[in-house]
């Protein structure tokens, strides 16, 4: 039976595959050079996305509704399709288990300090694996299950804080060159390129049509909820000391305090964050598999899930020596990786559809 | 349908084998030493960090303080030391047969001689361990810190939980002297401004209430109080400002929730009255005279009659009350007068004007930026208030008993 | 009433061996297969002036007052004057003027006599011909129709189904009386061939479903059928899971409300549950009383049980998790009475959890199984020796005691008994998730089941319809039921919301309101 999701679904996972990492990392990235005016540099970012979301629309349209690779390979040719499965293939690994050892790093230091690393880390495989073999139909619902959620608690965490906001910490505006506001604004886009896992879904939408339409509300979804974050973590601790924080969200979640009882409940919306992370982790892992299904023309099969989760954990806790590193990693190489990555294949797929629809027509003409 | 139940079962069995190898960060509740207060002390270069840990079951059976059973004492304070505070908490193993745990450590008190030495060590701490909380109350004391630790509290059966409460209660009411907690003072000293206040308690009384024997009178031989509030410039304390002082800084700070000032009669300056704030705020305008920072501070503030006692004859005459409003008005400014006198003497921009002074002239700022101080000392100072007395009380006219037995107006 | 036995047969007709025109022979053989058991009768009587005839039939399983009724009808008849009439054609005579029983049918085979007996016919063979007539005289001791013990309500109908499945239809045809109520019958099992009928709602159910149940019931091969848990494992195969994928219940009126939502149900003879689907998570925390009260407090006793749900699955887990793992969570003065009630006891808050969760179970199994007369022994035993002494003797502390009986009685607020079961089993597994990992593998733990339930489907249905994939149109029948006049369509199932109140004018009572709900509608 075909899988299919509905361009609401489609919605969830790209916004789900856009957030959850970039949400630990954001406000620390952009306020270190855009200061009180980060709060400006996401909507920068979406600006910028707007040539890839224009690419996205653009191929979709071309689409015909046959599986994905066979879509390209009929493009393109075998040799070509491949390449282009390769290189997506090592992204979503590289992505699967630079998430998966955020993922991990942040649990083993904030709540389990002497578990090891490597146990935490294949808890997070298991799970990813597990909703990642249900298959994209599932991928989809626990997407929007969650996505809700985590809008429900983001509410009730900005109501909760609102003792806390010092509305000054935002002035002056404007104050950032527009220099440092571009450079503030990359990490975003970073995160935001992640919306062309559009491309992998959208032989499974009800829809095709919609897949530009699903990237764009995603892509702004995100944006508006990078917004968001960086300006609570902004009112609530000032620009000067979250460049010193690691995670400064859970920080300023933190410190609501309301009575006696309301204390610590960064612990409610860290859960709420661990589950978006989680469908995160399963939809990079998905993209990975069916990567790896077509460029070594694998057949699906359940020990193959086994295979890739532990291929996946194991790149995850091996490819970096230390935490630092990996933070190193993610604030600077991920953010150019997945920008050269994901504009420079999605520019390529397009060009060389035009050039195969033309290639095509002329023939049509020839003949 | 084989492979999908050998991978099921294949998950299923490395998911428990992961389950059984579990437990290591586990904790039992009776495993914890729950800190409640934290003092910090140097003694030479070395650091000592004393604990108040609760001892739950001395606390937990038995009601009040006295309570059926319960009699020894609810926390017991022990102190370690070493080269960094860190050092120091690890000691701690050596002697305590619990672990520490700090999560819900309520306050840190910090003694002078450690403030003038500077904060930053202590604030890494608190914002580096995910078992620390940032919210603890930061109060200074003079002398011995671990000596506020030791003293024990006739109504909170926790010492540290009541000293909390004191603070909390008093910001709220008096706003003379601020609840501060860690993470605000990072936040303040990471601030253009760069200033930042803490609140002091000591020991009050000759001997100390160490231990329980002492609660069996009315009377205690000594208690905590709040007392002044320090002035920290750059992480390091420079000096105190008195209670008066300080509510004349909270005046400006715009952080006065409540607070009781004492205006002198109009009519005969040595006789008051008292006026209970219930509202205020300040706004603060910045502007450049000469090529001068001046400030014009407006406090705007209504309050209610709670005592007076003067020669004024009627409390409905609006004449009547504008003079008192005039009066109170003039005590405002006497006070943030001194407010702003005493930080300036001290050279330490605890009222935020660094911060104020960027925001409205970014280019200024830059050349200001690299010699704040002496831009500070020269910042003229306008002081202004605005005070309405919406209610008067229960009472036309001051109660003196001459005047009533005669009956006259 | 007679259907059931005639589609039994011709589901059942594979045998071959034809009657004989010799009735002897007939009986030589009947007798071999059935024995000479005192409950067989064996009536040989004269009929029709000449006629050698015989009646077979099982006394314990007939209705005796019929039989005796259908033998002087018989023997009357030869004494009537035009008896001879049908001397050329007496079987059509016996069946057209003499047996005064309302259902009969013809016989050709021996099998087919053979069963008929069995299921409480009286069959009656002529000397001298190969087919033989059977005569509905079934009849048993059945129960009363009484008020279902599993599934109470204040409000709404007291009865309840009974183990005779034709009783059952009754009730649900009682309450449905409409044309489009179909039921279909089959006959399961080889050995106790057990009656099984499937009810629908033509027009409202989905076609393709019950085809497709049809051909599930047809593929079970088994020689016994005792009761629905049997179907609803068979049909529902290889699916491994926790939760229920078919409701059951013993109440006409919660039949008649699924099958009038596109449900099919399932009766099976010999049981009062009736099994139900398909059916989505949410359907479980439904109680057909919800429907009879008022709104209002029937919304904000589902938001109660949902709560209970999750508080039976969650409770001690998160009990352990948190003074564990996450002690920061709890208010200092909270944190401290905990800590004092730990101090002294010996095991560890998950041992503990675990020690107090099995004698719950063991005491709530000992509840069901021990006979009623002794009932009050456990309650003494449980409440006082095992949770007062050990709590006194410091081997559990106070507040695990709270948690686990506060789990034990949130598990019963879950309308339907199987969610429950769900709920507790998965307890056990996220106590050990939350013992080795603490919230985080509370987390891990519900990801795993979010994405269980969000893959399981009840005959094609979603099983989170309609939370995620959403259907904007169901939630009206979720988490609150909103008033019947606002609820103008059936739930859609299967992406057909008909119509449910078909009138454009809103009831008399809630003029006002639904006018505005009403122009908004359409």
């Amino acid at each position: 039976m075909k899988q299919k999701i509905t361009s609401l679904q489609a919605t969830a996972i790209i916004a789900n595959a856009v957030t959850p990492s970039a949400l630990m990392v954001i406000p620390n990235q952009v306020i270190q050079t855009a200061k009180q005016d980060g709060w400006l540099s996401p909507m920068l970012s979406f600006l910028f996305i707007l040539p890839l979301l224009y690419i996205i629309v653009a191929i979709s349209r071309r689409y015909n509704g046959k599986p994905l690779m066979e879509w390209l390979e009929g493009s393109f040719g075998k040799a070509a399709a491949t390449g282009i499965a390769l290189l997506l293939g090592a992204y979503y690994l590289i992505g699967s288990a630079s998430i998966v050892r955020q993922f991990s790093n942040f649990i083993s230091q904030q709540f389990m300090i002497t578990t090891p690393l490597a146990v935490v880390a294949l808890l997070i495989t298991i799970v990813a694996v597990y909703i990642c073999a249900q298959g994209v139909e599932v991928i989809g619902r626990v997407s929007f299950f969650v996505m809700v959620v985590s809008m429900l608690f983001l509410g009730i965490n900005l109501f909760l804080l609102w003792g806390q906001y010092d509305w000054h910490h935002f002035l002056p505006v404007f104050e950032t060159m527009p220099l440092q506001q571009l450079t503030a604004s990359v990490p975003p886009v970073g995160w935001l390129t992640d919306i062309t896992v559009v491309l992998l879904l959208m032989p499974y939408m009800k829809n095709t049509a919609h897949a530009g339409k699903a990237a764009l509300w995603g892509a702004a979804l995100a944006s508006v909820f990078f917004c968001l974050i960086i300006a609570i973590t902004l009112a609530v601790l000032g620009a000067k000391l979250i460049a010193s924080l690691s995670y400064p969200v859970f920080t300023a979640l933190g410190t609501v305090q309301i009575g006696e009882f309301i204390e610590r409940i960064d612990v409610v919306l860290i859960m709420a964050w661990i589950a978006s992370m989680f469908t995160k982790a399963s939809v990079f892992v998905f993209c990975f598999n069916q990567m790896m299904l077509y460029s070594f023309r694998l057949r699906p099969h359940n020990g193959l899930y086994i295979a890739i989760g532990l291929f996946v954990a194991a790149t995850a806790l091996y490819s970096w020596s230390r935490n630092s590193a990996v933070n190193e990693y993610i604030f600077k190489t991920l953010t150019i990786y997945k920008i050269l990555n994901n504009f420079t294949i999605f520019l390529l797929i397009w060009i060389g559809l035009l050039f195969a629809g033309r290639k095509a027509n002329a023939e049509e003409a020839v003949t | 349908m084989t492979a999908v139940k050998t991978a099921r079962s294949a998950v299923v069995l490395a998911f428990f084998a992961l389950l059984l190898t579990g437990c290591w960060d586990r904790i039992e509740l009776n495993e914890l030493a729950i800190t409640s207060a934290t003092s910090v002390d140097r003694d030479g270069e070395d650091w000592v960090v004393s604990f108040q840990v609760v001892i739950p079951s001395t606390i937990s059976s038995g009601i009040g303080i006295m309570g059926a059973g319960s009699s020894s004492a609810p926390v017991i304070v022990y102190s370690t030391k070493g080269k960094s505070i860190r050092e120091a908490n690890s000691r701690s193993y050596l002697e305590s047969p619990r672990k520490l745990y700090f999560a819900h450590n309520r306050i840190i008190v910090i003694s002078e001689e450690t403030a003038r030495r500077g904060l930053d060590p202590i604030l890494d701490v608190y914002l580096r361990n995910p078992d620390a909380r940032e919210t603890v109350d930061v109060l200074i004391t003079r002398g011995n810190a671990r000596k506020v630790l030791e003293q024990m509290m006739q109504i909170e059966r926790i010492p540290g939980n009541g000293i909390r409460e004191i603070n909390n209660m008093e910001e709220k009411y008096l706003s003379t002297l601020p609840e501060v907690k860690l993470y605000e003072l990072a936040m303040s000293l990471s601030s253009d401004s760069a200033g930042a206040l803490l609140p002091e308690v000591y020991l009050s009384g000759k001997t100390e209430t160490d231990s329980l024997k002492a609660f069996e009178k009315t009377t205690l031989p000594s208690k905590l109080r709040l007392g002044r509030i320090a002035v920290i410039n750059k992480d390091k304390m420079v000096g105190w400002l008195s209670r008066q002082e300080g509510l004349g800084v909270a005046f400006i700070r715009n952080t006065v929730d409540m607070t009781m000032i004492a205006p002198a009669c109009p009519d005969d300056p040595s006789k008051q009255a008292s006026v209970s704030i219930g509202s205020s705020t300040t706004e603060l305008k910045p502007a450049i005279r000469d090529g001068k920072l001046s400030v014009k501070v407006q406090i705007k503030a209504s309050g209610s009659l709670t005592q007076i006692d003067c020669g004024i004859k009627d409390l409905n005459d609006p004449a009547t009350v504008a003079a008192l409003e005039q009066a109170a008005e003039k005590e405002i400014v006497k006070l943030a007068d001194s407010g702003w006198k005493a930080v300036r003497r001290l050279k330490t921009d605890a009222v935020g004007f660094a911060d104020l002074a960027h925001r409205k002239y970014r280019k200024q700022w830059r050349k200001w930026k690299k010699d704040w101080d002496s831009v500070f000392a020269n910042i003229q100072v306008e002081i202004a208030a605005d005070v309405t007395l919406t209610n008067v009380g229960l009472s036309k006219e001051p109660i003196q008993v001459e005047r009533l037995k005669e009956g006259k107006k | 009433m007679s259907e059931s036995t005639k589609s039994g047969i011709e589901s059942g007709s594979d045998a071959v061996k034809a009657l004989s025109a010799d009735l002897d022979t007939n009986i030589k053989w009947l007798t071999g297969e059935l024995g000479s058991e005192p409950d067989i009768v064996i009536r040989q009587l004269q009929v029709l002036r000449n006629k050698r005839a015989a009646l077979v039939y099982i006394s314990d399983i007939s209705d005796n007052g019929l039989i005796n009724s259908l033998v002087t009808s018989m023997l009357d008849e030869s004494l009537k004057p035009d008896a001879g009439e049908f001397e050329e054609e007496p079987l059509q005579g016996l069946m057209l003027r003499s047996l005064s029983v309302g259902g009969i049918r013809k016989l050709d085979s021996l099998d087919h006599v053979l069963l008929a007996i069995l299921e409480g016919c009286s069959v009656i063979m002529l000397d001298g011909f190969a087919t033989a007539i059977a005569a509905d005289t079934g009849g048993r001791e059945k129960r009363g129709v009484e008020e279902p013990s599993s599934q109470t309500v204040v409000r709404g109908p007291k009865e309840g189904f009974t183990e005779s499945v034709r009783t059952n239809t009754a009730l649900i045809r009682a309450k449905i009386k409409s044309a489009d109520l179909r039921m279909e019958y089959k006959l399961i099992g080889k050995r106790t061939r057990t009656t099984v009928v499937v009810v629908y709602m033509k027009g409202i159910a989905d076609e393709q479903m019950i085809r497709d149940v049809s051909r599930r019931l047809d593929l079970i091969d088994t020689d016994s059928i005792l009761e629905s848990g049997y179907i609803e494992e068979f049909i529902l195969g290889k699916t491994f899971t926790p939760f229920p994928l078919i409701q059951n219940t013993e109440r006409p009126d919660a039949v008649a409300a699924g099958l009038l939502e596109g449900q099919f149900a399932i009766i099976v003879d010999g049981t009062p549950f009736v099994l139900l689907a398909p059916v989505t998570f949410v359907k479980f925390f439904q109680s057909s009383e919800d429907y009879y009260q008022r709104y209002d407090i029937a919304s904000f006793l589902r938001l109660i049980r949902m709560s209970s749900f999750l508080v039976s699955m969650l409770f001690p887990s998160l009990y352990i998790a948190i003074t564990t793992f996450h002690q920061e969570m709890l208010p200092t003065s909270l944190l401290i009475s905990l800590a004092a009630q730990r101090e002294g006891v010996p095991f560890p808050a998950l041992i503990e959890a675990m020690i107090m969760e099995l004698t719950f179970e063991i005491l709530r199994e000992a509840g069901v199984r021990m006979p009623r007369i002794i009932g009050s022994a456990i309650s003494i035993v449980g409440a006082l020796v095992l949770g007062q002494s050990a709590v006194q003797a410091g081997l559990v502390s106070a507040a695990m005691v709270i948690v686990v009986s506060f789990t034990a009685i949130a598990s019963f607020v879950i309308p339907s008994v199987n969610m429950g079961s769900a709920a507790r089993l998965i307890r056990f597994g996220m106590m050990f998730l939350a013992g080795s990992f603490g919230l985080f593998g509370i987390m891990a733990g519900l990801m795993v089941i979010l994405a269980h339930m969000s893959g399981l489907r009840s005959f094609g249905v979603p099983y989170l319809t309609p939370l995620s994939p959403l259907v904007p149109g169901n939630l009206k029948d979720v988490f609150i039921r909103v008033p019947w006049w606002a609820m103008k369509k059936r739930p859609a199932l299967f992406g057909k919301a008909t119509a449910r109140q078909g009138s454009a004018e809103p009831n008399a009572g809630n003029q006002g309101k639904s006018n505005g709900e009403g122009k908004g509608r359409r």
